[in-house]
């Protein structure tokens, strides 16, 4: 079992105490609170679990923001041109059918115009022609595979390095293995509209057998008010002066209580604890409250579900939330089986809301220390499904043997692309990169050795990326 | 008839088939049962291959010939760094590569090389990728290099040098061997009772438990805690037992009762009480999983009524005080037990039963396995207290679990099958299926009809096409007609010519059938033009509808000619009717399609659901009309055959017998067997039977054939009648107690399991656990009686220097309330909390009454409230509860309902007469929630609160609440001493 060692810094409680009491913003606090003379007992990550931790090694990343396209994001409609799929387009693919989940036909030419980009002159299609504005700061992985055809394996191996669900899910080791840097919120939030979960529900953010309390926070991002955001943030009975005459009165009860029962540090999280749920009232409805953004901003990120989660993500990281999710939908949204043109109306949605996130980090100074993510659960054919459910075939099935991946940000080496898929962008061949090699990676970037981040349970270590994983060195600054 | 007139309709139709397209979902399940799994590198395996490439790289035992010298740099640590991982000592596919002789001898696919043939070498095939099926190694392919130096190797005849460390050799699965010394761990060994420890201070205990503790803390130079007040005790004890405070009376009574006897009167009376049973039932419901439904299912989401049934099992189970080894016996194969009580038996293999189900999440075999491995994992970390999945792949790598073991009871569990227990006569469960397929049956008929109806006359509705057109056209030329009038004197209808309007001028279309309209309306032709258009545009119209018409026509027949069989007496069902062999066997269809830009057009006019819309959301189009529209079209007899149908439906649903009740159970499969090792936990790689028997290392000599049926019940005796059973009981009951286990890993006893820290006393408590015949009861009565037990849970400076975690229980452990002894309490409080016993769940975020051991457990959405304070995730065999003080936990307590509303009612219940809240009220509400009175200071404390409060001119009552609720946030509420 490995756990980040905190190094000691001397606050005495009356220190914190005070900084408390007087109203010591609470950003940064969190560092001290961790540091506390409490971390010398042994009972302290019990008492204080979110503590922030300091990493294996020096982290080029602080926080991460997970775009998520589920349902699975066309490769060669996107990140990956194919001239000789455009060039072999109605013919069968040579060296013959590679099996996916359904029944499909000959090859099929992306609809879509890709250019080159940047400095780098990295092709992207039209779909994702604004957040291509930023290729020279992407890293577009497209030799990623993964295990099975089937979106809920998928999802789970992808969020949580597993095929079925019960294992601790990517946010929940990086709280578990740094801590969150802001109390005020929790340190791992998960993104995704009121409707319903992504597919493969809440398993997908579950802390499984770490501590609850590295679990993933759900927000409803199509909600707009913070009563509907955070469940009980919000006192509907009582003024803001009289909850703070409430919690003068509890401290002075705790206090006799704890003069009586000296160095418990379960007491003593406790009262920090309230102190902050006091302070998160305000906080939190403030990050959410969109609002506070300039109509511009909003008008920018477009009107979607989608575009509400990129700039709350971005607020949330502003305030020092280590990890946040944000899923494209409910269900499985970029599931086109059927026509692939759906994903025109996808990206509609989804490409001016992560370029302008991607331009708003840069903008708030955030690029430098933030990793943002994006990618799927897998790809989808380059050849056409022609199965039972499609009436008319002009989609694609889902392709677990090669799919495209793309990183920015923190410790990224941005204009560049990593592996190849073959010919037609149906096989990764070249660098092929496994889930776990992008799990390996995501947690190096945050200064922690996969290795060693490691939980016992039920008899033996658990890691994030099992027995496998590599680092992908080739997409590091 | 339909009302031809209201929409405007002139021209009949032709007729045809009015069959509706067939609705095609795409499905979630898949069907290749030829999946790679992408197989697990073991890590022992590779830690030895690493060694073994340490040892390698220094030979340094004289010149090597060239052609050593280029197996030694090249292939050697070729070998070891890309296969050792799968093939040495594990030998996956029955294949090593450590020798040459292995090399050539090979696995189940025959040998890897042919010494001077490359070509025909399996191992050349796998690396270059020439083979059909294999791909080796796992990830990354050779570079070309390393692939060339394999095949100038085998070109060259294989030369083996001698090597200065032979490759290590260690039994293969099949060869697993148990040592004496594994047979002679600690915890396999047969239950003795120790001796009684001498101790220096015999004034101290009161029990046997006391001398092992005593000595043991004598031994570490420290000393016992003193004994903790009478409040203290009660308030513990009854939580402990019960999961709720004591009453004001109660403590009174147990303060003022001066007798010897009373501490043990009151374990007793707590003992009897039938809230015992909720408290203790639940800490094993952890363990068991226990859960209501599922994530996936025929329908999504999968729910098991009848769960609780399980539930009130466990805890009736604990109330009688059942014998712990039949309880055991009746979870694995209650069934099976030839008793008078079987029926209530039945109930408990909801320990099997209500495990996770996959359904068709994943291909049937690969959601089997991981099925049948959530209940040998259950099984044997909650009976056994082993770890025995860690075997599902290898042999395990720290217990003398062999990878054969865990297959051994795969077996057991692929002979055992899903089958729900009726509670009523065969008569009423036949009456009650019979009249749901009647209810159906109708829905459907209804259902169908509408649809009929609905094509029919989108069909009729296409033959006025140009109308909406026109009626359009003229709309935009003159604005400041009015569309109503329009569609009045072109004869169609107004809302639909409203749809129209909005297609019709949308900027954007997904089909190009459009264009010449969209040029016309840029450039503004003539009334001609825009008829011309609108007439070859319903031309195009009507011949879409037919072009889909008649593919429909053909993939019925396709569909039709290819549903799957299945053969009701193999069938396999799991709960919810969900048929083991039902796969997606549309996805393996190729259907008639159209041209998608046609497609679209019928989609926009004519179309049911969206199917190119992947958020599948019901959508039709604009000529398909649903709902009232629909229904106000029908006329004459088709409206009366609705009507008549519908009547009858809503006769028929009155009728409705109840639904009857059943346990989730399980039985024995018609067709038991031995299972097949899957190779490296791939259920697509079958290697020999492993026969069913019980854990090797666990039997005394050789292990008997557990064949009898499915051979649970003889499992279900083995491992009740086992050792370990003892011991794993005996620490979960100790933990429950203490907050920790005498073995602190309650799921694990095998070597990575932490060693227990009182070994004697877990051997005495095992001891006289099957003395007793395993009375949990009276084993708890024993410990509750110690002295050990009644320790103040008070700091001691020097003891917590010496053993800072009380892993010798210097003291009591302060402990955090879990989730439902929280809620419970403040409800019970309150007055609120209901005492009934047992029945169907509740939904907790809705009440605020009954014992939150009865609220719902859902694994798709698991209560707010419990999750919040660490209930356990119920996929997982939970074994202790992890405990977390986060700020959310506080907005609980600050601003959630249920403790906003319970301060209220607790309000109206202590308010004396008048508003005033004298000390006695104080003390009043002392007693009620931390079970003491108030001190002076606290008295002024509640009192000032209650006068700042009152400047602020609230409501009397008002205050009061503010005043509780801030009680019930308090620490000396919250934790337990």
């Amino acid at each position: 079992m490995s756990i980040p060692k905190s190094s000691e810094l001397a606050v005495s409680r009356r220190d914190l105490l005070r900084m408390l009491g007087g109203g010591f913003g609470l950003y940064g606090y969190a560092s001290l609170l961790g540091n506390s003379r409490l971390g010398a007992s042994p009972l302290n990550r019990s008492t204080d679990p979110l503590a922030v931790k300091a990493p294996h090694f020096p982290a080029r990343a602080r926080r991460v923001i997970f775009l998520f396209m589920n349902g699975g994001l066309s490769q060669v409609d996107t990140f990956d041109p194919k001239p000789r799929l455009t060039r072999h387009d109605g013919q069968p693919m040579p060296g013959g059918y590679v099996k996916t989940e359904r029944r499909t036909g000959n090859l099929m030419r992306s609809p879509f115009r890709f250019k080159r980009y940047g400095q780098s002159g990295i092709e992207v299609s039209e779909l994702f022609s604004e957040t291509a504005a930023h290729i020279d700061d992407i890293c577009v992985i497209r030799s990623m595979h993964t295990e099975v055809p089937n979106h809920p394996p998928g999802m789970f191996l992808m969020n949580c390095g597993h095929q079925q669900p019960g294992r601790p899910s990517l946010g929940s080791w990086l709280t578990y293995g740094l801590g969150t840097e802001n109390r005020n919120l929790p340190g791992f939030m998960v993104l995704c509209p009121s409707g319903g979960p992504p597919t493969g529900g809440v398993p997908l953010w579950n802390s499984a057998f770490l501590p609850a309390v590295y679990q993933g926070t759900r927000i409803p991002n199509d909600q707009t008010t913070p009563e509907t955001l955070i469940h009980d943030i919000r006192n509907s009975h009582l003024t803001r002066r009289q909850q703070r005459r409430q919690l003068d009165l509890l401290d002075r009860l705790n206090h006799f209580h704890r003069r009586q029962r000296p160095a418990d540090p379960q007491l003593e999280g406790s009262i920090h604890s309230m102190e902050i749920a006091y302070r998160m009232q305000v906080e939190a409805p403030e990050v959410f409250d969109l609002s506070k953004e300039n109509p511009a901003t909003l008008e920018r990120y477009g009107q979607s579900d989608f575009a509400r989660g990129c700039l709350m993500a971005l607020r949330l990281v502003e305030r020092g939330v280590r990890v946040v999710q944000v899923y494209f939908g409910t269900g499985q949204p970029w599931d086109s089986h059927y026509d692939i043109m759906a994903h025109q109306r996808l990206a509609r949605e989804a490409d001016p809301a992560m370029a302008n996130l991607l331009q708003d980090l840069k903008d708030r100074g955030l690029f430098e220390d933030t990793l943002v993510i994006c990618g799927s659960e897998f790809g989808r054919t380059p050849v056409v499904e022609t199965s039972g459910g499609s009436v008319v075939q002009n989609g694609r099935d889902h392709n677990h043997w090669g799919f495209s991946v793309w990183l920015a940000g923190a410790g990224v080496r941005g204009g560049t692309t990593c592996g190849s898929t073959d010919d037609f962008g149906f096989k990764a061949v070249e660098n092929k990169v496994h889930v776990h090699d992008l799990h390996a990676t995501v947690l190096h970037l945050l200064g922690l050795d996969h290795e060693k981040l490691t939980y016992r349970y039920s008899g033996r270590d658990f890691r994030l990326t099992d027995v496998h994983g590599r680092v992908i060195r080739e997409a590091l600054a | 008839m339909i009302m031809i007139q209201r929409l405007g309709l002139s021209q009949p139709p032709g007729t045809g088939s009015n069959r509706t397209p067939p609705r095609l979902r795409p499905g979630n399940r898949a069907t290749d049962p030829e999946r790679p799994v992408r197989q697990r590198a073991c890590c022992l395996g590779l830690m030895l291959a690493m060694l073994f490439l340490g040892a390698t790289a220094a030979p340094g035992a004289g010149p090597l010939a060239e052609s050593d010298d280029f197996f030694e740099l090249r292939i050697r640590p070729l070998l070891v760094a890309k296969c050792h991982s799968c093939h040495s000592e594990t030998a996956s596919s029955g294949l090593k590569v450590n020798s040459r002789q292995a090399l050539i001898q090979g696995g189940t696919l025959g040998p890897a090389i042919v010494p001077g043939k490359p070509a025909e070498s399996l191992l050349i095939q796998a690396v270059d990728h020439t083979h059909s099926r294999l791909r080796m190694p796992l990830g990354e392919k050779l570079p070309p290099q390393q692939i060339a130096d394999l095949v100038r190797w085998v070109e060259t005849g294989a030369p083996w040098p001698q090597s200065p460390v032979e490759a290590p050799s260690k039994p293969s699965a099949r060869e697993f061997a148990i040592t004496e010394q594994d047979r002679r761990y600690w915890a396999f060994r047969p239950v003795r009772r120790p001796a009684l420890p001498a101790v220096q201070d015999a004034g101290w205990p009161r029990t046997a438990i006391d001398r092992f503790i005593l000595a043991r803390l004598e031994n570490a130079g420290l000393r016992p805690s003193p004994q903790a007040g009478r409040r203290e005790l009660i308030r513990r004890l009854s939580y402990n037992l019960t999961g709720l405070p004591p009453t004001p009376a109660e403590v009174d009574a147990f303060v003022q009762d001066r007798s010897p006897q009373a501490w043990s009167r009151l374990v007793d009376r707590l003992l009897e009480s039938p809230h015992y049973g909720e408290r203790w039932g639940r800490y094993w419901l952890d363990v068991a999983r226990y859960a209501e439904d599922d994530l996936y299912g025929p329908a999504g989401n999968s729910r098991y009524p009848n769960a609780w049934r399980y539930r009130d099992w466990v805890i009736q189970a604990f109330n009688r005080d059942m014998p712990y080894d039949l309880f055991v016996k009746a979870q694995i194969a209650g069934d099976l037990l030839q008793r008078d009580d079987r029926e209530e038996l039945l109930a408990a293999t909801g320990f099997l039963s209500l495990g996770v189900w996959y359904y068709g999440a994943v291909q049937a075999p690969q959601a089997r396995a991981d099925e049948r491995f959530d209940r040998i994992d259950a099984l044997t970390r909650g009976f056994l207290g082993l770890t025995v999945g860690c075997a599902r792949c290898h042999d395990h790598k720290y217990d003398p679990i062999a990878f054969n073991d865990y297959w051994a009871l795969d077996g057991i569990m692929a002979s055992t099958v899903y089958r729900e227990y009726p509670l009523a006569p065969e008569e009423t469960v036949k009456t009650y299926k019979e009249h749901s397929r009647k209810v159906k049956a109708l829905e459907d008929s209804i259902k169908e009809f509408l649809d009929k109806q609905s094509v029919q006359l989108s069909e009729m509705l296409a033959w006025k096409t140009s109308r909406y057109l026109l009626a359009t056209w003229k709309s935009l030329q003159d604005p400041n007609l009015s569309r109503a009038q329009l569609a009045r004197s072109e004869d169609i209808d107004p809302e639909l010519l409203e749809a129209w309007f909005t297609y019709l001028t949308a900027e954007e279309k997904p089909h190009p059938y459009l264009q010449g309209w969209d040029n016309l309306r840029a450039r503004g032709g003539s009334l001609q033009e825009a008829t011309r258009i609108a007439e070859e545009f319903q031309a195009l119209a009507l011949e879409v509808f037919a072009e889909k018409k008649a593919a429909d026509e053909k993939n019925h027949i396709i569909l039709e000619s290819n549903k799957p069989k299945v053969d009701p007496e193999t069938a396999v069902y799991l709960p919810n009717g969900f048929l083991v062999e039902d796969i997606c066997h549309i996805c393996e269809l190729t259907l008639e399609p159209i041209p998608r830009e046609k497609y679209i057009l019928w989609l926009d006019l004519f179309g049911a659901t969206d199917l190119t819309n992947s958020f599948m959301k019901e959508d039709y189009g604009l000529f398909r009309l649903q709902g009232d529209k629909l229904e106000g079209a029908l006329e004459g007899e088709w409206k009366t055959y609705l009507t008549t149908l519908r009547s009858r439906l809503e006769r028929l649903k009155k009728s409705s017998p109840p639904a009857y009740a059943y346990f989730h159970g399980m039985a024995d499969s018609p067709r038991p067997g031995d299972s097949r090792i899957h190779v490296r936990g791939n259920p697509y790689d079958l290697g020999e039977t492993s026969p069913r028997r019980f854990p090797t290392v666990l039997n005394n000599g050789r292990p008997q054939p557990l064949d009898q049926g499915s051979g649970r019940l003889q499992l279900a005796e083995a491992i009740a009648g086992h050792p370990l059973s003892a011991r794993v009981m005996v620490n979960r009951l100790w933990q429950n107690h203490f907050g920790q286990g005498i073995v602190r890993t309650p799921g694990n006893f095998g070597r990575l399991g932490s060693p227990p820290t009182h070994p004697e006393l877990l051997e005495y408590l095992a001891h006289r656990f099957i003395q007793s015949n395993y009375s949990g009861k009276a084993l708890h009565r024993e410990i509750l009686l110690s002295a050990t037990y009644r320790q103040s849970s008070r700091h001691q400076e020097a003891a917590a220097a010496k053993d800072p975690e009380n892993r010798l229980l210097w003291r009591a452990n302060r402990r955090r309330l879990d989730a439902e002894a929280l809620r419970d309490s403040i409800l019970a409080i309150a007055g609120t909390l209901s005492p009934n016993l047992g029945g169907t769940s509740v939904d907790l975020s809705k009440d605020a009454r009954r014992r939150s051991v009865y609220g719902q457990v859902n694994r798709s959405k698991l209560d707010g409230m419990l999750a919040l304070f660490d209930f356990p995730d119920p996929s997982l065999s939970s074994q202790q509860r992890a405990v977390t003080n986060v700020p959310s936990q506080k907005l609980f307590f600050l601003n959630s309902k249920l403790v906003w509303d319970q301060a209220g009612i607790l309000a109206e219940r202590v308010r004396g007469k008048g508003d005033r809240l004298d000390g006695r009220a104080v003390d009043r509400v002392y007693q009620l929630i931390f079970g003491r009175q108030a001190t002076r200071e606290e008295r002024q404390l509640a009192l000032n609160f209650m006068e700042t409060a009152q400047e602020e001119n609230h409501q009397p009552t008002d205050r009061l609440r503010q005043y509780l609720q801030t009680l019930l946030s308090s620490n000396e509420f919250l934790f337990v001493d």
